[in-house]
Order: C-alpha cells, then structure tokens, then sequence
C-alpha cells in the first residue's frame, strides 16, 4: 500500500491513541488500535509490510509521548512478530486467529515496552503492571479485534481486490 | 318548426315569470312563501351540512396533519439546535469559570509570569503521565519551567519542548519526584509518582505526627519549584517500626484526567538542577483502610 496512505493514517491511529483512547480505559489499561491494526495487516498482507507499519506508527506513538524515543517501535515490532508467526499457520479458525493475536501481540507490545522504561530508569512495578495496564488492555484489544480485523481486511480488498485473504 | 317556435315562447315566458319573482321579492311580497319553504327545507339543509362538514373536516385534518407534521419537523430541527447551542454555552460556561480562576491566580502572584497553554493530548502510553499542551519555544518556555493551574496547584514541570507544543510531565508520573512540606506538621518528604496514578510523600520523619487531610506544599527545597504551591492532600499514613521513615498517601490537588487549561510560570529562576533524580521503584502500597 502506498506510503501516502499509510502514513497519515497511521498519524491518524496515533493522535486517537493519545486524544480519545485514555478516555477508554479499564483500570489502567487502554485500547491500542494502532496496535491491532498493525498486527492485522500483517497476517492479511503477509509479506512483512506489517513491519513498515509498526515502524511507521511506533515513531508516531514516540514521537507524540514522553517515553524513551524507540520503545513504541521496538513494542510493536515484537507484536507484528507475535502476528506473523500466530498467522503462519499456527490457528486457522478467522474467529479465533484475532482474539489470539490480540491477546498475544498485547503482552509482547507491553512486554518489551516495560523492560525498555526499566532500562531507562523508569521505576515500574512489573506485577502492578501486569495486572493493573497489561491484562486490563489485552481484554479490551481482545474484544475490539475482530472489528479491526474485519475493517483491515475491508481495506485490504478496497487496496488490493485481487488477494485479499488471510495467511 | 312548431317545436321551435314553443321552445322559444317556453323560454321567454320562464324569463317573464322570473323578472315577475324578482320584482315580488323585492317588494315583499313572496315572504310569507319563502318562509314556508325555508321551514320544510331547514333540517334538511342542516343535516345535509352535518354530513358534509364532517367531510370537509376530514380533509381539513388530513391537510391540517401534513402542516402538524411539517411544523414539528421543524420545531424539532429547532429544538436540537437549541440543545446543542445550550450544550455550547455549557461548555463556555465552564472554560470561563477555569479562566477566571487562572486570572485569580495570575493576578494573586504578580511577580510571575505565565504563558496560558491548552492541554492538547496525553501520553498515548498507559505507563507514562504526560500531557501536551500548545505552548512551546517559540512561547518561551523552557524544559523544567513549572505547570500550574488554578488555585496554585502545581501539576507538573515542562519535560521537552518543540516550537509550538511542548510535553509536561506530571506530578503523578513514576518518574516524577517533588520536595514537599506537609503544612500542618511542617515535615519536608518526596512525593513521587505512582502507578495507579496517586502520590506517595516518602521519607518523612519517622517522629513527626502527620495528620490526615495534611495539605503537602512544594517545600522549595533544591530551588527548582516556586514554594507554597499546592500537591495535594494527606489520604492515609504508612508506618511500619522497622523502617526509619514514613509515607503518607497523597490525593493530588487535581483531577490529572480533566486538565484543559494550564499556566506555564515562565520567570521562576531554576537554582538547582532542572528535574529531581529519579526515584527508585516502591513497593506496592498497602491499601490503607
């Protein structure tokens, strides 16, 4: 997909995370649907350009919070990872593939976002972490991501008629 | 021929008869007839009226529904304009009241300067507690320059600054530490940032007496903040005999969540270093009942 597109709706998800989502939270966790997106596009893509886009929208995501420049990056790269392999044959069912990959990308995103703030003396408790940001989160991506799987895979057919279908 | 020449008398003397009718009618003399006939013919005129008036209402209510329903049509595009205009105004009403504290504020600590900035979005990270606000350099702010709001709450400190936007780090962010003084008790700590999103004064005076609903001030202590402005207030105490200090539990002074407006105090003069060090991990707080 063209990068004219992806850009800026990219900026898009991004400025949503940071005006509209810490309004969606439940206890300390939000809805990432930047995160979601990413990971849908590549298991629908399948050719790694998943991987652009995390880049795309984890400079975006760093760029507008105060966290250590390269953390969202790195996150969502390891949660497009998680999306590739689960894509790659491991769960076949088109019901079940997002509500695992949701759950999964959640923990590697947060995973290595909260081992980058230790690394920069940010003083995080990983058990408040978990249970009050990470699995709160993974249950509202969990929920939203068939919605975004199904948009994500809408858009793909609108880009791309000719092969839109999941990995 | 004989037909139409009859026709012709039939016509003339019908004519005759009416001119004859008018001229008695006009001069009264066909009354007594003309009552006699509009006796017989009365009820039935009335009856007949009954009928066909109801007809006529009828149509009448058909055309009255369709101007019924276009004038509610109407009223009620007018009435969500209503709604939302009120709705508009609720809202102005609301900022307004926020700038006049922010005034209140600027005017009660003249010898500050305040650039006035919108906060425009938060940190998108659930982990960090930043807010952006649509001041920047070319505002004159600077990194470490102090963040209040009304009713000399201090919020947080100017963290990176771009041309026109800048981030603020607040008071509740896991990085963030503070010196402040309990008011009452008058004993100096650090209050930090916590992952739920409250404040806990550390290393207070394991002798002194901390009282609830304690206000903590900013202590000046290091000379990176103003002094006397507000933290927030003493929700519960942590004590335990083997430690050689104490903590007291802070409800910020103000709902981080709903920031809009905030002052950004421009002329404070940084003594010590710009931002305090970072404070190390805490355990997680025991609920205090």
């Amino acid at each position: 997909m063209s990068l004219y597109f992806v850009i800026p709706f990219l900026a898009l998800l991004a400025i949503f995370q940071s005006t509209a989502a810490p309004q969606i939270r439940i206890v300390g966790g939000s809805l990432n649907l930047l995160l979601l997106s990413v990971m849908s596009w590549e298991q629908i893509e399948a050719r790694g350009e998943g991987y652009v886009w995390a880049f795309i929208g984890g400079v975006f995501l760093d760029l507008i919070g105060g966290g250590p420049f390269g953390a969202s990056i790195l996150g969502l790269l390891a949660a497009t990872f998680v999306a590739n392999r689960l894509g790659g044959g491991l769960f076949r069912d088109r019901l079940l593939l997002p509500l695992v990959t949701a759950v999964a990308g959640t923990f590697a995103y947060n995973g290595v976002y909260l081992i980058l703030l230790r690394i920069f003396g940010v003083p995080i408790n990983p058990v408040n972490a978990l249970v009050q940001v990470v699995l709160p989160s993974a249950l509202l991506n969990m929920l939203a991501s068939p919605i975004v799987a199904r948009l994500m895979l809408a858009l793909h057919r609108r880009v791309k008629p000719a092969g839109a279908v999941w990995q | 021929m004989n037909r139409e020449r009859s026709r012709t008398w039939l016509v003339l003397v019908l004519a005759a008869v009416a001119v004859i009718l008018l001229l008695l009618h006009e001069g009264g003399q066909l009354q007594p007839i003309e009552n006699v006939v509009n006796t017989v013919l009365g009820p039935i005129e009335r009856a007949a009226s009954g009928v066909f008036g109801g007809l006529g209402n009828l149509f009448g209510a058909v055309r009255d529904l369709n101007e019924l329903r276009t004038r509610n049509a109407e009223l009620e595009t007018e009435n969500q304009d209503l709604l939302t205009e009120i709705a508009r105004l609720r809202g102005l009403e609301g900022e307004n009241g926020v700038l006049r504290q922010l005034l209140n504020f600027t005017q009660e600590n003249p010898t500050y300067k305040f650039q006035t900035a919108a906060v425009i979005g938060r940190d998108p990270s659930p982990y960090l507690r930043y807010v952006t606000i649509n001041a920047g350099s070319r505002e004159g702010l600077q990194p470490g320059m102090p963040v209040v709001t009304a009713g000399s709450t201090l919020v947080g400190r100017v963290a990176d600054v771009g041309l026109r936007s800048s981030k603020v780090q607040l008071l509740n962010d896991l990085s963030s530490a503070v010196n402040v003084r309990l008011q009452t008790s008058n004993v100096t700590g650090l209050a930090v940032g916590q992952q739920d999103g409250s404040l806990l004064a550390q290393y207070l005076p394991l002798t002194a007496e901390i009282a609830e609903n304690d206000i903590a001030l900013t202590s000046g202590l290091g000379g990176n903040l103003p002094r006397n402005l507000v933290v927030g207030q003493v929700v519960g105490i942590e004590k335990k005999d083997f430690d050689v200090s104490q903590s007291a539990q802070l409800r910020p002074a103000t709902d981080y969540e709903r920031l809009d407006v905030v002052l950004v105090i421009t002329n404070f003069e940084v003594v010590g270093p710009a931002m305090d060090a970072t404070p190390e991990a805490t355990p997680t707080p025991t609920p205090v009942p």
